[in-house]
């Protein structure tokens, strides 16, 4: 949603993480043609073509460009390499307010501009901020293409930030906490969950932001995020659909030159301590039934450990055919829903493993089972039929992102922000591809102890 | 968040409401079926398709797209809540989650476990008007997807075991469904509105209605609705002539049957404004819904309501959420909605908003609501919404899913499918007179139901309209 934030998307296979700066500037315009997938399978039918162009102005925008004529549209992606992981305690949420912000005026567009413009030509646009970055996206009919740029370059140069629209829009983000949080149990419980798994590092604090913090928000404050994290050479912009790519090229160079780099702030995080001992945490709050999640902090994005757990995540809990459901819901019938996924951030990552009780029921039993499920995941191999089924999963979920021109940009925008590279997107699979049954039981034995285990309980008040 | 779904996607392809069409089929040969050529819609070129009845009555439309290697099965029975009893609210839905637990010759862990090879599951989804059957693969697997899907569709087992094991896990999310302030208040308003019509009730059935249906009940719906006379079925992407003659082949093998007509209960008339408060203590936030009647999906007001609707409610530009969120901060999220359906759907304007704004929200959404059938849209509003349809409607058809979902839908609303070929002359025809008509015609602010869910707090704040105040533990 506009203005809004992404928090835990639930199972992520295809994970964000750890990027690089893209240090490549005037590659050449030959488009590089990537997408046929090694080691996946001999049968030439399942080679996806994703043509892209990717080029660096000198002023560091990273451009991706690919041509898709289906529709007479064009989806524009501006990714900005700045989320919550670079706010600091008192002003946490800072990166969604700002990007609220970002819809309330420019030098050129201001006031109601943005709104009323996009509307006026049949654009849909919106925007949305996680721990680690911030998109903002419009759909548009390809003859608007010049309109939109000229928009985007407006407010990532100029934004307004008046004091008074900072002051109403605070009231509308309070809002968004109301809905998303202090109204929402398992809000709540997404919020617990993150400050008890981090103690130092900036993803203990919910990418909204503390109610406090939001209150406390004034345009300086949000000045400062803009000219640090918003120039060009911490962007990435991304088109998909119906354009000519070296006449948009053309214009991208003519709108987006003039804009100067900007020092970004080097981020020294403070390593999160080891964990040696199991955390708990207990919410209690005026809802039907018990719920819990079991979090173990996995490696970051780029990790190679990661696509075994991507893998292990799905094989435990995603979908009617996995450990968990067969055993929580179908065959004990004490859960509504299990689940199990493991998430990747820049510096970090999450493998969770949750289920919701049925109404009336203490959640032990099923945390029982869960540590059972997880400690057989530790003991025992897991079988090659389920390894498959797994890697089919990723598979077919990069496939069914790619249907429409929205969903590309999106999958490469995601891959070039967070790996510092797109291909990552098909380059993925192929260590998806070589995970074996042994790198399973591998990595669940390295990052799923019971010492490294925090459990969130969220119970009916008595 | 049901009618806010608008913010949140795009408003063509997730309703009825928005369901657009194909272009004018040419003749062919067979009596059964037409092979339609991609034709222009004044803008841009919709793709083809072939269209096939087999003799048992299943209307099949292929659509063919190889540039992905996935294929999609997506079958919609043309039986949702409507044609369900009262006392048996929830039998629909029982039915078709039924269908993957279990086949004469397959469990339901077999299945999971077959489809979970594919990278699928089963997609099931029901509403009040009909219900969807859907599952995809990649198309290296398109033969085991078909089988799989036609063995659930045509020969579910209905085990003891397992309609007990569905009715407690709808029991339960049934119970689960006060937690979600949001969608609850959606629920709580739908029942206000439509009283005993079948619209008012929730698909999922009550959990007196849910413990009430027996195994005969969930064979008999099944066997009336259930047939091939009363679905359709999309094949979607990257496959051969061969498999389209598997499909017929095996899709064959259905019987059909006189499916019975149901009648139901009309909807209550409004009389003047009414206002229900549902309490909770403890709730942080207030929900609120004005709600009227709207119209049925095969109205001629349909697209003019969808033009009008824009400027009033249907954008991050419209007249409420520039007045409500943008100007006075009251709330995150403010649209309007008309939900056509096969019988007439509903009118919704949709908020929320802090526990101390509660009330003052409502008359300040209601003074937008006034003042717009008043004066309606202004020419350039008019405009803006016009190409706003316009704009996006190339979305609405974007995957070759979404296409054949919109061909289906416009199949089971009886709806011509020269809608689609002609929706972006028919908007751009559309004056802003006509549409303010319309919409004027439908939408009576002297005649509303609201209803609103908060903290009992808020009670003092409208004692003017006096309510009818529920507590909900």
């Amino acid at each position: 949603m506009k203005r809004t934030l992404t928090f835990l998307t639930a199972f992520v296979l295809i994970s964000p993480a750890a990027f690089s700066v893209e240090m490549t500037p005037n590659q050449t315009e030959k488009p590089e043609v990537i997408g046929t997938i090694k080691n996946w399978t001999q049968d030439s039918s399942l080679k996806i073509s994703l043509p892209v162009t990717k080029f660096q102005l000198k002023n560091g925008l990273t451009v991706l460009l690919h041509e898709d004529r289906s529709v007479p549209m064009v989806s524009y992606h501006t990714w900005y390499k700045v989320g919550s992981r670079d706010e600091q305690p008192g002003v946490t949420g800072a990166a969604h307010m700002l990007e609220h912000m970002m819809f309330k005026g420019a030098k050129k567009y201001d006031g109601k501009s943005f709104d009323r413009i996009f509307h006026e030509n049949g654009i849909i646009n919106n925007a949305f901020t996680t721990n680690d970055y911030t998109g903002f996206y419009e759909n548009l009919p390809s003859s608007k293409l010049e309109l939109v740029m000229d928009m985007e370059v407006d407010r990532m140069s100029s934004l307004l930030l008046s004091p008074e629209d900072v002051k109403t829009e605070k009231e509308v983000v309070k809002e968004e906490r109301r809905l998303r949080v202090d109204n929402n149990p398992m809000g709540v419980l997404r919020e617990v969950m993150m400050g008890t798994l981090f103690k130092t590092h900036p993803y203990k604090w919910p990418v909204i932001g503390y109610m406090k913090d939001i209150e406390a928000y004034d345009a300086e404050k949000l000045r400062y995020f803009y000219n640090n994290f918003y120039g060009p050479n911490n962007a990435v912009l991304i088109l998909v659909g119906d354009f000519d790519t070296a006449k948009t090229r053309a214009l991208i160079e003519k709108y987006y030159s003039r804009l100067p780099e900007r020092a970004v702030p080097v981020q020294n995080f403070p390593e999160e301590k080891k964990q040696t001992a199991q955390q708990n945490a207990t919410v209690r709050k005026d809802v039907q039934n018990a719920s819990f999640f079991v979090a173990f902090k996995s490696p970051p994005r780029g990790s190679p450990d990661v696509y075994a757990l991507d893998l292990a995540g799905a094989i435990l809990g995603s979908g009617s055919s996995s450990r968990l459901h067969k055993r929580l819901v179908y065959q004990k019938q004490i859960a509504t829903s299990a689940y199990s996924y493991n998430l990747t951030m820049k510096d970090s990552g999450i493998f969770g493993v949750g289920a919701g009780m049925k109404p009336g029921l203490e959640p032990q039993e099923a945390m029982e089972i869960v540590y059972n499920e997880i400690w057989k995941m530790r003991h025992q191999k897991v079988s090659p039929q389920e390894l498959e089924k797994a890697k089919t999963l990723v598979m077919k979920d990069v496939v069914d992102n790619l249907q429409t021109i929205d969903g590309k940009a999106r999958a490469l925008a995601e891959n070039e922000i967070m790996t510092g590279s797109y291909d990552t997107l098909f380059t993925d699979l192929e260590k998806y591809q070589a995970v074996t049954v042994d790198d399973i039981q591998r990595v669940m034995n390295l990052y799923t102890q019971q010492t490294q285990r925090s459990i969130i309980t969220l119970l009916p008040k008595k | 968040m049901k009618k806010m779904i608008f913010l949140l996607s795009l408003p063509f392809v997730t309703s009825p409401l928005i369901s657009c069409s194909s272009p004018a089929p040419k003749a062919d040969n067979s009596a059964k079926e037409k092979v339609v050529k991609s034709a222009s819609t004044g803008g841009f070129q919709l793709r083809p398709y072939r269209e096939a009845v087999l003799e048992n009555g299943l209307k099949i439309f292929f659509v063919r797209e190889t540039s992905l290697p996935r294929l999609s099965l997506n079958l919609m029975v043309k039986t949702g809540s409507l044609q369900e009893a009262k006392d048996l609210a929830g039998l629909n839905s029982l039915t078709a989650n039924l269908l993957e637990q279990g086949t004469q010759s397959r469990s339901a862990l077999q299945l999971a476990d077959e489809f979970g090879a594919l990278g699928t599951s089963l997609g099931i989804d029901t509403n009040s008007d009909f219900t969807t059957i859907s599952a995809d693969s990649l198309s290296i697997s398109s033969e085991k997807l078909l089988t799989l899907f036609s063995d659930v569709v045509m020969n579910p087992a209905f085990k003891d075991a397992e309609i007990l094991r569905v009715k407690s896990q709808m029991i339960a999310m049934i119970q689960k469904k006060v937690d979600n302030p949001s969608n609850f208040a959606s629920d709580r308003m739908d029942a206000f509105l439509y009283g005993d019509h079948p619209y008012g009730r929730d698909v999922m059935g009550t959990v007196q209605s849910v413990r009430k249906i027996k195994k005969q009940n969930v064979i008999r719906h099944y066997l009336s609705f259930y047939k091939p006379n009363n679905a359709s079925l999309a094949v979607v992407g990257n496959f051969d002539e061969a498999f389209e003659k598997n499909v017929e082949a095996l899709f064959s093998k259905w019987t059909k049957r006189n499916i019975p007509e149901v009648k139901w209960a009309a909807a209550p008339a409004m009389e003047g404004v009414q206002v229900k408060l549902l309490v909770k203590k403890g709730l942080q936030q207030t929900q609120i819904r004005i709600a009227s009647i709207g119209v049925a999906r095969s109205s001629d007001k349909f697209l003019p309501l969808r033009l009008s609707n824009e400027s009033l409610g249907g954008s991050f530009a419209s007249r409420l959420n520039q007045k409500i969120r943008d100007d006075l901060g009251l709330t995150y999220s403010i649209g309007s909605s008309f939900d056509a359906r096969k019988d007439s759907g509903d009118f919704t304007i949709s908020t929320f908003t802090k526990n101390e704004s509660a009330g003052q929200t409502l008359q300040e959404s209601l003074n937008v609501l006034d003042a717009y059938v008043k004066s309606g849209a202004t020419d350039a509003e008019t405009a803006a919404a016009r190409s706003q349809l316009v704009g996006q409607f190339p979305r609405a058809i974007e995957t070759p899913d979404r296409f054949a979902y919109n061909l289906m839908v416009l199949d089971f609303m009886g709806i011509s499918n020269d809608y689609l070929k002609n929706f972006i002359r028919n908007v751009g025809k559309i004056k802003s007179k006509s549409a303010q008509e319309a919409f004027g015609q439908t939408v009576n602010p002297g005649q509303l139901k609201i209803l609103v869910y908060g903290d009992e707090a808020i009670i003092p704040q409208f004692e003017k309209w006096k309510p009818e105040i529920e507590k909900i533990r």
